[in-house]
């Protein structure tokens, strides 16, 4: 499978793995697969990023390659290392063979040069341990290469990044420089915890992906069959916006919504209430102070003329069947309160 | 269509949107794309894909994109080409030639001269910024290039009417909102031993506009100090005209850098910035240590491999590999945010919000006499808002004086454990303690735990001795201390830390 004939085409084809695009991405993945360019993928955690590369990996029928990135990671992680233990072993393995080679040689100076001459049999690719970088370059078959939360590298790594992305080679000093075969896909994502250098980013095409629209949001929650009644999932899907409004250190993002969806669908709930949202709010809601924030916002988020109560203990003593619900979530605030004092 | 896209590129880098030239070249061959030009939407998604870097140019991207590409609506075959014609609500009818500029002011004010359809002046300023800079009082609207006219007249009758423009200066102990010191008052005058609060202040400055018909003296007396002013308007309102005539031309891209300016000024200089702090940092995370460690990877150490492998003979079957550790400091930084440097504070804060912005561990407080942590303040919000909130006083009593012992000892009473040995201090401020206690031995105490203690002030080292500065005692204890107090300032320190 190689690029995409159109923008619908492309839409449609990572539609049928499952992950729905808008117009923004259908081009993007679109444009990626005709430049070939990399793709610099930023936003919050949690809206897609990582998806959309194994979408795209399974809907061209790539194989996918993954390099994880974290602080301190060096480039032998990335690129290649050579495998010293193996060259060693072989090295005592062929020692009669080496010992024959510099058996004639009238000086110490012509077995230096004999052994020299065969310097390429220790650095050649029998050696190299290649890793997701060098792999994705030597690949026989076209491959998918996620390079995920490039943010949490250091800049170094980024240095080592550009002339994959710029040229698809990888210089091996010893051996030489690999190229491409077949150009990969490549997708770097970034959580946006950093700034990434400009000549990162001037190298790869650029979207910033952020939270969706309340129809694709919902479009996803259906598609990924949760098992929630479509009026429900229509109204979670605005209690999580609402919830995304409120200012907290960490929004909940569309697959902890999915997690929402399938958390109230086991519990076979019928009705979108305040406490029984309440009590599954910790599945998109990581967060003391936002759990907090959150438990306060509820009752409005799910009925808007609803009279926001006092405190949320006063709103348990409202529907008397739900004492045991706010009373829970006031316990919890009221512990970490105790904690920080 | 090279060239509509090549004009669009140059728009949006009037707007500081940074855009190389392989940027634009990606660009083209988006455009290219079969499909792509077919959609106003998609060609609008696939020219950001390959043009906007970061997600704060997308505002400025989309307004250009709607600006420039604005007839395609009207007929699909003439893609980007229309470029020409949208902007025609801006090319100028009024006939501007007819404006006459002469070095005398006239007796009189006249009528204007011009015939044609008479063009209303207004338009080419920018209104707000005329209220600030040529009308010195609004009140009173005698010069007011703001309000509706078709004429503008310089007349020797009205140089000075009414009180116009008379300035009244107070020095205060304690006053809130004032804004930068520069900007409150050029000259120190006679101090007033008093202490303003806000409701104080404002009868204080309601009493001085109600004042409008003062004593003949006061008046003659404030004149001459306004003397200076009064006469440069009109050169300073003449050369503005005329660069404003020389721009006819490219009017279009004048407004787009003159609402860019006040949109979002300093785009390039962040941009500069982040260039400086990067550089600092490598500097500040100390290049490898000596100390080569056992590592499950890394190069194989040929004297511990032997030394393992002495039992096989020799032979190194296991071989040991080592790696040179990278020891990388933690940053904390201390911000003096007091008054006294309000000039610089908001350079230093932006530095600040830029440090932690880009690097991992990086703790930061700000302090008058009082400390606060802001690492999450500046974490949470973008610069701007942070910046709102430290100096609106939410985090600390900005208007207090500054006094660097307490705050020290504060600091190593709360956060001591925020500084190890892998601790590198930053201190930011000017060092003038009010004649409060330095309080040495906790500045001492902090920097004998730090690794290095680096103190970067606003003031220019001749004026250190002067007047209440205890920096040359803290001096001591910093192992190094550099003068900045702008961005060039940062970026020659930077340069002069990493290259040492």
């Amino acid at each position: 499978m190689t690029a995409f004939d159109s923008v619908e085409e492309a839409g449609k084809a990572l539609a049928a793995q499952g992950y729905l695009t808008d117009d923004r991405l259908a081009t993007m993945v679109f444009l990626m697969t005709r430049l070939e360019k990399p793709v610099l993928l930023e936003g919050p955690a949690g809206v897609g990023k990582t998806e959309l590369a194994k979408s795209l990996a399974a809907a061209t029928g790539r194989r996918l390659l993954r390099l994880q990135c974290y602080e301190g990671q060096d480039e032998a992680s990335a690129l290649y290392e050579w495998d010293y233990g193996k060259q060693l072993l072989y090295t005592q393995i062929l020692r009669e063979k080496i010992g024959q080679l510099v058996a004639d040689a009238p000086d110490l100076h012509d077995a230096v040069d004999r052994i020299g001459a065969q310097e390429s049999v220790f650095f050649s690719e029998r050696f190299l341990a290649a890793r997701p970088l060098l792999e994705a370059v030597r690949a026989e078959e076209p491959v998918v290469l996620l390079i995920d939360e490039i943010d949490r590298a250091d800049e170094a790594l980024e240095a080592v990044l550009l002339e994959m992305l710029g040229e698809y080679q990888i210089s091996v000093p010893e051996i030489g420089t690999f190229t491409a075969r077949n150009r990969p896909y490549v997708i770097l994502t970034s959580n946006n915890t950093r700034d990434l250098a400009a000549a990162l980013k001037r190298r790869c095409l650029h979207l910033f992906l952020d939270y969706p629209s309340a129809e694709r949001e919902l479009d996803i929650v259906r598609s990924k069959d949760t098992g929630l009644p479509e009026a429900l999932a229509h109204q979670l899907v605005e209690i999580v916006r609402g919830l995304r409004e409120l200012e907290l250190r960490k929004s909940p993002s569309i697959s902890e919504t999915i997690d929402w969806a399938r958390t109230l669908a086991v519990l076979g709930v019928d009705e979108l209430t305040a406490p029984v949202l309440s009590d599954t709010v910790s599945v998109v809601v990581k967060y003391d102070k936002d759990v907090r924030k959150a438990l306060a916002a509820l009752p409005r988020l799910v009925d808007p003329n609803a009279e926001v109560p006092e405190t949320l203990h006063g709103h348990g003593h409202g529907h008397g069947h739900t004492h045991e619900a706010p009373k829970v979530s006031a316990d919890r605030g009221s512990r970490s309160f105790g904690r920080r004092s | 269509m090279e060239a509509s896209l090549h004009r669009f590129v140059r728009l949006l880098r009037l707007r500081d949107v940074r855009i190389s030239v392989p940027e634009t070249i990606d660009a083209l061959r988006c455009a290219a794309e079969p499909g792509i030009l077919a959609d106003r939407a998609v060609l609008k998604e696939a020219l950001r894909l390959a043009l906007v870097k970061d997600h704060r140019d997308d505002a400025a991207f989309d307004e250009i994109f709607d600006a420039f590409f604005a007839l395609v609506r009207v007929g699909p075959a003439e893609h980007g080409h229309g470029h020409g014609h949208s902007h025609d609500d801006l090319s100028d009818t009024g006939e501007l030639e007819s404006f006459t500029l002469s070095e005398e002011p006239s007796e009189t004010p006249q009528q204007g001269h011009e015939h044609g359809k008479p063009s209303d002046i207004r338009d080419y300023f920018d209104q707000s910024d005329l209220a600030q800079q040529y009308n010195l009082h609004q009140e009173a609207n005698k010069i007011d290039l703001a309000s509706m006219t078709d004429e503008i007249v310089f007349s020797t009758d009205n140089t000075v009417t009414g009180d116009a423009g008379y300035r009244v200066q107070l020095d205060t102990d304690r006053l809130h909102g004032a804004g930068v010191p520069g900007r409150l008052s050029r000259e120190t005058g006679t101090k007033v031993d008093a202490e303003l609060s806000i409701a104080e202040q404002d009868a204080l400055l309601g009493w001085l506009e109600q004042a409008a018909d003062g004593d003949e003296d006061d008046a003659a007396q404030l004149r001459r100090r306004l003397a200076g002013v009064l006469e440069n308007l009109p050169e300073a309102l003449k050369r503005h005209l005329e660069a404003l005539l020389e721009l006819e031309n490219t009017v279009v891209e004048t407004r787009e850098k003159r609402a860019a300016q006040v949109d979002q000024a300093g785009e390039s200089e962040r941009a500069e910035l982040e260039e400086s702090l990067r550089r600092l940092a490598s500097s500040l995370r100390g290049a490898l240590t000596h100390r080569r460690r056992i590592a499950s990877a890394g190069r194989v150490d040929p004297g511990r491999t032997m030394r393992r492998n002495m039992r096989f003979d020799g032979i190194p079957f296991s071989p040991v590999t080592v790696r040179r550790a990278d020891d990388r400091p933690r940053l904390v930084v201390l911000a003096d945010v007091s008054l006294s440097v309000r000039a610089t504070a908001r350079f230093t804060l932006h530095l600040v919000h830029g440090l932690q912005n880009l690097f991992a561990q990086v703790r930061s407080f700000a302090f008058v006499d009082d400390i606060a942590e802001t690492t999450e303040l500046f974490a949470e919000h973008p610069v701007e808002r942070a910046l709102g909130l430290i100096f609106g006083g939410d985090v600390l009593d900005v208007d207090a004086n500054s006094n660097y012992g307490a705050a020290f000892g504060e600091f190593l009473a709360e956060h001591s454990s925020a500084v190890t040995r892998r601790t590198t201090v930053l201190v930011l401020g000017d060092g003038r303690g009010n004649g409060n206690d330095p309080n040495l031995t906790a500045f001492a105490e902090i920097a004998r735990r730090a690794r290095e203690t680096i103190w970067l002030t606003p003031e220019p080292r001749y004026s250190w001795g002067l007047g209440g500065c205890d920096l040359p005692a803290y001096a001591e204890h910093c192992s190094k201390v550099r003068v900045v107090r702008d961005l060039s300032g940062l970026d020659r320190v930077a340069l002069d830390l990493v290259t040492r």
